[in-house]
C-alpha cells in the first residue's frame, strides 16, 4: 500500500513537472513564431522535405566525389609515389587526415538526417515550441555537415597545392640533369 | 497387438508436432533477422542515402550512372613512373572533381532553414 502511494506521488511529481517543462518551453518562441509555425504548418512540412530530398542528393553526390578523390587520386598517388621511392610524409598524413574527415562527414550526416527526420514527424500544430527547438537542433546539425564538407574540400586543395609543388620539385630535377 | 497398432499413430503426432515447432522457429528467426537488418539499415544511416525509396529523386546517383562507365572515369594508376607528364594530367584530372565538389557545396551552404525561408 506504501509501495502503491509512493509510485503515485512520483507519478503526480512528473505529471506536474510536464506541464513547468512545457511552459518553458513555450517561453522559448514567441506567440507570433508561435502562430506562424501553427498557421503554416503544411507549408514548412513539404519545404522541409524538399530540403530532406535536396541533401540526400548532395549527399549522393558529394560522398561519391570524396571516395573517388581518395580511391582514385590520392591513395594510389601515394601508392606509387612510394614505388618510385619518393617518400612525401604531408600527404601520407593528408590520407590519413581524409579519410578521418570523410567518415565523420557521413557520421554528421547520419545525425543530421535522424534530427530532420524526427523535425518532420513533429506535430507543428499541437506542438510549436517542441518543433522549433527541433527546428533549431537541426539547423546545428546541418551547419556541422557544411563545416565538414569544406573542411574536406579544403585538404583536397591542399593536395593540389602539395602535388604542385612535387611537381616543380621534379621539373627542377630534371632541368638539373 | 493394441500396442504395436499405436505406435505409428504415436509417431504421426510426434512428427506433425515437429513440423509444427520447424514452422513456428522459422517464422521467429526470418522475423528477428528482418528486424536486425532494419535496424543496421537505420543505425547506419543508409536510408537516408538510399535513392530507390518512393519519392526520392537523386539526379546525381542517376548521373554517376554513366560515370560507372570506367572506360570515361578517370583513375590514377598506382604503378609506373613519376614524372611532370603524370602530375599535370593527376593535377587536370583531380581540378575537374574538385570543381563539382566546391558546386555542390556552394548549392548546399545555402539558408534553407531560416525562419524567413519557412515562413516562421
Amino acid at each position: 500500500m506504501q509501495r502503491k502511494k509512493l509510485v503515485l506521488f512520483i507519478l503526480l511529481i512528473v505529471f506536474s513537472l510536464s506541464f513547468t517543462i512545457k511552459t518553458f518551453a513555450d517561453s522559448s518562441i514567441s506567440s507570433e513564431q508561435s502562430d506562424n509555425i501553427e498557421n503554416n504548418c503544411s507549408s514548412i512540412k513539404d519545404t522541409l522535405k524538399r530540403v530532406q530530398n535536396s541533401d540526400k542528393n548532395a549527399r549522393v553526390s558529394l560522398g561519391r566525389n570524396f571516395q573517388v578523390i581518395l580511391a582514385d587520386y590520392i591513395t594510389p598517388l601515394n601508392v606509387r609515389l612510394v614505388k618510385n621511392n619518393i617518400f612525401n610524409n604531408e600527404l601520407a598524413n593528408l590520407q590519413n587526415e581524409f579519410s578521418e574527415l570523410r567518415e565523420d562527414f557521413s557520421r554528421k550526416y547520419v545525425e543530421y538526417s535522424q534530427e530532420l527526420e524526427l523535425l518532420i514527424n513533429t506535430s507543428c500544430e499541437e506542438s510549436p515550441a517542441i518543433f522549433y527547438d527541433r527546428l533549431e537542433t537541426t539547423r546545428t546539425k546541418r551547419a556541422a555537415i557544411i563545416d565538414s564538407a569544406k573542411k574536406l574540400n579544403t585538404m583536397i586543395k591542399k593536395d593540389i597545392e602539395i602535388v604542385t609543388n612535387l611537381n616543380e620539385s621534379l621539373g627542377g630535377e630534371k632541368d638539373g640533369e | 497387438m493394441e500396442n504395436n497398432s499405436n505406435e505409428p499413430l504415436e509417431k504421426g503426432n510426434k512428427g506433425a508436432h515437429n513440423l509444427v515447432i520447424l514452422g513456428i522457429g522459422s517464422v521467429i528467426i526470418a522475423l528477428a533477422t528482418s528486424l536486425i537488418s532494419l535496424y543496421l539499415y537505420h543505425s547506419s544511416g543508409d536510408i537516408y542515402l538510399d535513392c530507390s525509396l518512393p519519392g526520392a529523386d537523386c539526379p546525381s546517383a542517376r548521373a554517376s550512372s554513366d560515370d560507372n562507365n570506367r572506360e570515361k572515369v578517370y583513375v590514377f594508376s598506382d604503378s609506373g613512373d613519376i614524372n611532370t607528364t603524370v602530375i599535370n594530367e593527376y593535377l587536370q584530372e583531380i581540378e575537374k572533381t574538385a570543381e563539382r565538389i566546391n558546386n555542390t557545396i556552394e548549392a548546399l551552404d545555402s539558408d534553407v532553414l531560416t525562419n524567413e525561408s519557412l515562413g516562421i
